[in-house]
């Protein structure tokens, strides 16, 4: 859709993109690869960052239908059973609390993006909202990004900021301005083949494309220092009428008990009250992270830092 | 869990002498965020290698916690010698304290288990502390919501509650289950060769000599044909090998057994160095060619063409490098090849092995019949050849593979000159040049730690070092106002030995830094006496020395006293000795007053003040005066 309606009027983009891409991308070439070639002018970097920002109301010709479809779940853009597909949660960092990083299961792989809802502070015409971008270097795969602010008034008009890829930008607000974001997407210097010269589905052959270090499934996380805003942490489900633990995090239905003997049943039993919790509120609320119980976790489960090389 | 992520960029090192690929924190800043999940864990087991490097006490080399008192750490010394773990969740700390402190410089392996009900520290895979430690790792968990931020760090603890960690950490782990003495056993270094069944063949290069290569296994010596020469240091590699010319060069021991016949289960393992890989290589052999299945020969060569029986390296191991090779064989039809402790091919055969029987064995060469003409011959030198008569697992192969070839010399400790008694002058922080050196370690890897004899005047944690090369420099910052004399040991470490240096720092008093400089010798005596007068000029030394003045020149400390309105104002000189601005208006009657006396430093560069003085300029006449406070 981005590609033939190009709402950016990029200028290697339009009408018939598509049908080149199809028509052209040899048996088993990665179709960013062919887009490249078929964009000499514009990078295959910006493209992936002008289709990002319009990820926030799907901002293309059909978006009243888009958004008619949505908002039969709730509220556009505040869309609870929806936004998680959408928007990523920035998580503060605990040693230095101006950053927010995101969560590195939701770091963009390349030509993918996360969204980030910021709440602008205060109101009224002027308001400065500034983000500065610091990526996680990583000479050896290119890593790069391209970041851009959305920002939507109250009647729905939509703007974006210029592209960046690190360091501050920022975007000031109208008075009628109250939702910002920024979209940030995965550009490294290369775009890699997953599987080369093979069937796209042995991409997904852990052992011969290993997630951890295979370049095409490399993440390339990032983190944010957000001024004149504050990241958005939303909520899952309501939890009205339900019990949180003393720990803080899950929560259980007050008539739940746990058995009071084996470690492992009384964890299995703490997983599946958080899942039916979770699925039968009404206005379906549940704790911000829903971490995975630990009965799922293999017994040896072993997670390496820093590896002996 | 997801990745930990590194802070202020502490430095990979490639490798010391005891490990490889590690990360180095400066005890400043560089740390590595942890997940959160990383805590969440109702069992629970953290192990690592650490290597301190000295500096303050309670350095936080683990810390998971949301709060002071809601958090779990690990300190490599507590202040007291001893290594700690600690964990609180707002009641009474548990703790796990070790009989001694990790040792400075050199790599120990630490493990805590958690279970719940019991706690135990591990070192070097030995319990030296175990207790009730009844709260858990998950405990330690910060609320689940925006605000409340979790601490899972390395190297740092939350804010400044505890130092942060000067040293080096590899192989960090942590698992969803408190493991057992067992499972922490199985982290250690191998210290003996791990065997499978009997040991028909145990040939050390060392052992080659004199037409014969001593078997140190069960089934006898072998024999040289030709003239297979030891070499003592391979191409420098450091590492003793057998050569062969690849031509005519083997050895020949007794006939195998029947343990190592047929379809027997069997290992064989090898250090090898190949300088070029020729198609086939034979590094050792027995029964012959000729028939599928029937011959037994371990080959390092580049050969892509297999037979039913036979299993392919999948990538050869490289030339021009040391390589652990193993082959097993079940007994049945699944035999596997290993490269540097790794498993390299797994291949399930046609049909077992059917080894000729009673035909011997042979180094660097196969047999075309059976007893018959040498073939397939090896190029390149062998450190270790081992045949077991059974199979070895993963586990004791890649232990095999960690305890490197025969006869390797230990690493040599590294080195650190000389270091000479010094005395400073009072300044503020004082470097010393130092050198150090290691003939088998990278210098970059080599880190100097310190220890004080006298903390009070100069901590270890006071003492700097910089630079990654042979020339280092320690940086020496006393605690202010405090002078004498510290007994400095600096110890030089390559992860698997050290050096030290003992000698004597003197930080000299502002007062004696001036005798010194003036006068040769700090000491209060003779012409440089505080009471003497050297130049003669009517001041004694100690007012010369608090003024700032040269001693040795004709100079006099005499202010100007200047009327300014209701005050006088008396500019002048002094050093960091304490001077004192009395008046009184009648020589002969009253004392000395420092009423109405205030000060306004002009200048300060360190060690020489310009000071002026103002004070009430009285009704009549008023004599001022400067007092030395000695």
């Amino acid at each position: 859709m981005y590609l033939d309606e190009n709402p950016d009027a990029l200028p290697d983009l339009g009408e018939g993109t598509n049908v080149a891409l199809w028509q052209q991308t040899a048996i088993n070439q990665y179709p960013l690869t062919r887009l490249e070639n078929l964009t000499p002018t514009t990078s295959l970097k910006d493209i992936v960052g002008c289709f990002a920002r319009r990820g926030v109301t799907y901002n293309y010709a059909s978006k009243t239908d888009i958004q008619a479809a949505l908002a039969s779940f709730g509220t556009p853009l505040d869309n609870v059973a929806t936004a998680r597909w959408q928007f990523t949660d920035l998580v503060q960092r605990s040693d230095d609390a101006a950053w927010w990083r995101v969560p590195f299961e939701m770091a963009p792989m390349q030509g993918a993006y996360a969204i980030h809802e910021l709440v602008p502070a205060g109101s009224g015409a002027g308001r400065v909202v500034s983000v500065n971008l610091r990526g996680l270097p990583d000479g050896a795969r290119g890593a790069d990004w391209r970041a851009s602010f959305i920002v939507i008034s109250d009647t729905g008009a939509e703007r974006y900021s210029t592209l960046w890829g690190s360091g501050a930008n920022s975007v000031t607000l109208a008075a009628n301005e109250n939702k910002v974001y920024v979209s940030v997407a995965g550009a490294p210097a290369t775009f890699h083949t997953g599987a080369p010269n093979a069937s796209f589905a042995v991409d997904f052959d852990e052992p011969l494309y290993p997630y951890r270090s295979t370049p095409s499934k490399a993440r390339f996380p990032y983190e944010l220092q957000v001024t004149g805003a504050t990241p958005k942490q939303r909520d899952n489900c309501a939890t009205t009428g339900l019990v949180q633990h003393a720990n803080g995090g899950c929560y259980k239905a007050g008539t739940v008990t746990f058995f009071p003997g084996a470690t492992s049943r009384m964890r299995s039993a703490l997983a599946i009250s958080r899942t039916s919790a979770c699925q039968t509120a009404s206005s379906s609320h549940c704790p911000r992270a829903f971490t995975p119980p630990t009965i799922s976790r293999p017994r040896t489960t072993r997670a390496s830092w820093i590896s002996t090389a | 869990m997801t990745d930990g992520f590194t802070a202020d960029s502490p430095v990979r090192v490639a490798a010391d002498a005891k490990r490889s690929g590690f990360l180095t924190f400066d005890g400043a800043a560089q740390q590595v965020n942890l997940d959160r999940s990383v805590a969440d864990l109702r069992d629970f087991t953290f192990t690592a290698w650490v290597k301190p490097l000295g500096g303050a006490a309670n350095q936080a080399v683990l810390w998971l916690g949301a709060s002071a008192a809601k958090r779990l750490y690990f300190t490599p010394d507590d202040g007291a010698g001893h290594a700690k773990f600690s964990i609180v969740n707002g009641g009474a700390e548990q703790t796990l304290t070790a009989p001694a402190a990790l040792a400075p410089g050199l790599w120990s392996h630490v493990a805590i288990t958690l279970d719940g009900t019991t706690g135990v520290l591990y070192v070097n895979g030995a319990s030296v502390a175990s207790g009730a430690i009844v709260l858990r790792a998950e405990q330690m968990l910060a609320a689940n919501t925006a605000s409340a931020l979790q601490h899972n760090y390395l190297a740092r603890s939350q804010d400044t509650l505890l130092p942060r960690f000067r040293g080096a950490l590899d192989d960090v782990s942590f698992f969803a289950t408190a493991l057992s003495a067992a499972d922490i056993a199985a982290m250690q270094p191998a210290t003996s060769v791990s065997n499978a069944g009997t040991l028909y063949v145990d040939l050390r290069a060392s052992d080659a000599s004199a037409g014969t290569w001593i078997n140190n296994g069960t089934i006898g010596n072998f024999a040289r044909t030709g003239l297979p020469a030891l070499v003592s240091n391979v191409l420098s590699t450091g590492v003793p090998g057998v050569q062969f010319n690849g031509t005519s060069q083997a050895y020949t021991g007794p006939n195998s057994v029947a343990d190592l016949d047929a379809a027997s289960d069997r290992s064989i393992e090898v250090w090898a160095y190949n300088p070029a890989l020729a198609a086939e290589e034979t590094t050792v052999s027995w029964a012959y060619r000729g028939t599928d299945s029937r011959n037994m020969a371990f080959n390092f060569g580049s050969n892509a063409t297999w037979g039913a029986a036979d299993v392919g390296w999948g990538t050869p191991p490289s030339a021009g490098a040391w390589h652990h090779l193993a082959y097993t064989h079940d007994g049945a039809t699944t035999a596997k090849v290993y490269i540097d402790g790794a498993l390299a091919t797994t291949k399930t055969l046609a049909a077992a092995l059917n080894t000729f029987a009673t035909q011997p064995l042979n180094i660097a060469c196969q047999r075309d019949s059976a007893g018959g003409t040498r073939s397939l011959y090896f190029s390149g030198y062998l450190n270790t050849v081992r045949v077991h008569g059974g199979v070895l697992t993963p586990a004791q192969i890649a232990a095999n593979y960690s305890l490197g070839p025969v006869g390797t010399p230990a690493s040599a400790a590294p080195t650190l000159a000389a270091i000479a008694d010094q005395t400073f002058d009072y300044s503020g922080i004082t470097p010393i040049a130092l050198t150090v050196g290691d003939t088998d370690t990278a210098l970059a890897a080599v880190t100097l730690h310190a220890s004080s004899g006298n903390a009070a005047l100069l901590p270890p944690a006071n003492i700097t070092f910089s630079g990654t090369a042979a020339a280092r420099t320690a940086m020496l910052a006393p605690i202010s106002g405090q002078y004498g004399i510290a007994a400095l040991t600096f110890t030089a470490s390559d992860g698997a030995a050290t050096s030290a240096r003992t000698f004597k720092a003197t930080f000299l008093t502002p007062s004696e830094t001036w005798r010194r400089q003036n006068f040769g010798s700090p000491a209060n005596t003779g012409n440089a006496a505080d009471t003497f007068d050297a130049n003669g000029d009517g001041e004694l030394n100690l007012l010369e020395c608090a003024t700032a003045q040269n001693p040795n020149a004709a100079t006099t400390a005499t202010p100007t006293l200047v009327r300014n309105g209701a005050n006088l104002e008396f500019p002048y000189t002094r050093s960091l000795a304490a001077l004192a601005v009395e008046w009184r208006d009648d020589l002969t009657t009253g004392v000395w007053s420092s009423a109405g006396v205030t000060e306004q430093i002009l200048s300060d560069n360190g060690t020489v003040q310009t000071v002026r003085a103002t004070l009430p300029a009285g009704p009549g006449p008023r004599f001022v005066r400067l007092r030395v406070v000695k």
